[in-house]
């Protein structure tokens, strides 16, 4: 069966700087020796954990699963990931555009929480307006990933919602 | 009150139903919640993003039942479309209201069960004044009455089942 490589990358709210891969390639190939690892911002920039050196992590191939502890904030990534040989060849590659938006969707979730303790606090004009900017916002980040992998766009967005969230006193 | 996982489901649902009775009655002036098919959105979408992370995510019941409460009608039509069990201890409809406080209704011809009769059982017991945005005027005394069934409106050539009509029904002497 040929080799088909796929992860999926997510988050959890209680390590919102932190993106989990886990593999789900079908398939195998006897070749590959190694997965390597690279998560890059809107900038080109390459994103690496504390100690690391190489642009690349690795990710053994006896791993399902590998934890990136490399964000400082929400951030919009390009996350590739290369299947090498032992030469260091790489014969497979897998890109996906990420929207890592913890912060920000538990910071909206945090926010809701005003709404539901105080129901009529809807009516009031600040909060209603500034819960439709945060949730554009948001919205914004994801879809400017989802359509087009527009990296430099869902970051102003996800800044957008941070800013609102850092300053709630102002917006809610 | 349904589950978690339920309410996303109804909650999905409802959208939908609140977003299309909004558009339809979008000439009907202010008597309908226009911000409601948003509200529904914007708390399905974090109840459904806290759910996901983890089904002990800090008050998510608190924050689904919430959510439940503000489907109000469109929440029990749902439930009902999607065969939803509801345990039977507080009922499906969890709408923070007294007695008093259900004034002033807006209701369509949709809302009526029978030709006259929109059967809302509240209504018993409560002195109400009608008025119809198509004849323009407080219906008269003898033109409608209130009974356990709910009210009926009984001015010659009323028919729910046949012409669309909008009401507001006001407690007289709340």
């Amino acid at each position: 069966m040929s080799f088909v490589p796929s992860f999926a990358a997510s988050q959890h709210y209680s390590t919102p700087l932190r993106i989990t891969l886990t593999d789900a390639s079908t398939g195998s190939d006897t070749d590959v020796v190694e997965r390597r690892v690279y998560v890059q911002d809107y900038t080109g920039a390459y994103l690496k954990e504390t100690g690391q050196s190489a642009d690349y992590k690795v990710w053994l191939l006896v791993e399902t699963t590998v934890n990136l502890d490399l964000l400082l904030k929400d951030t919009a990534v390009k996350i590739t990931v290369l299947y090498v040989n032992v030469s260091g060849t790489t014969l497979y590659t897998n890109v996906q555009y990420v929207d890592c938006d913890a912060n920000g969707q538990s910071g909206k979730y945090s926010i809701l929480q005003k709404w539901v303790s105080n129901p009529a606090i809807i009516n009031d004009v600040n909060y209603l307006t500034g819960l439709q900017q945060l949730e554009t916002y948001l919205d914004g980040a994801i879809g400017a990933i989802a359509t087009g992998q527009n990296l430099t766009l869902s970051q102003q967005c996800l800044d957008g919602a941070k800013y609102m969230i850092d300053n709630q006193s102002i917006f809610f | 009150m349904p589950s978690v996982f339920d309410t996303i489901r109804i909650a999905q649902l409802s959208l939908a139903m609140a977003r299309v009775d909004v558009d339809k009655s979008s000439f009907r002036g202010p008597f309908l919640d226009y911000l409601l098919p948003w509200k529904i959105k914007v708390l399905k979408k974090s109840v459904q993003w806290a759910f996901d992370q983890s089904e002990t995510y800090p008050d998510l019941e608190e924050t689904s039942n919430f959510l439940y409460a503000m489907l109000d009608k469109y929440g029990i039509l749902a439930t009902d479309a999607l065969s939803i069990a509801t345990p039977v201890v507080g009922g499906p409809v969890i709408s923070i209201v007294t007695a008093s406080s259900i004034f002033p209704l807006y209701k369509t011809s949709e809302d009526f069960s029978t030709a006259n009769l929109y059967p809302d059982t509240r209504l018993f017991g409560n002195e109400i004044r009608v008025f119809i945005d198509e004849i323009n005027r407080n219906l008269f005394d003898d033109e409608f009455y209130v009974d356990a069934d709910g009210l009926h409106v009984i001015y010659d050539g009323f028919d729910a089942s046949v012409n669309q009509y909008h009401l507001e029904i006001k407690k007289v002497n709340p």
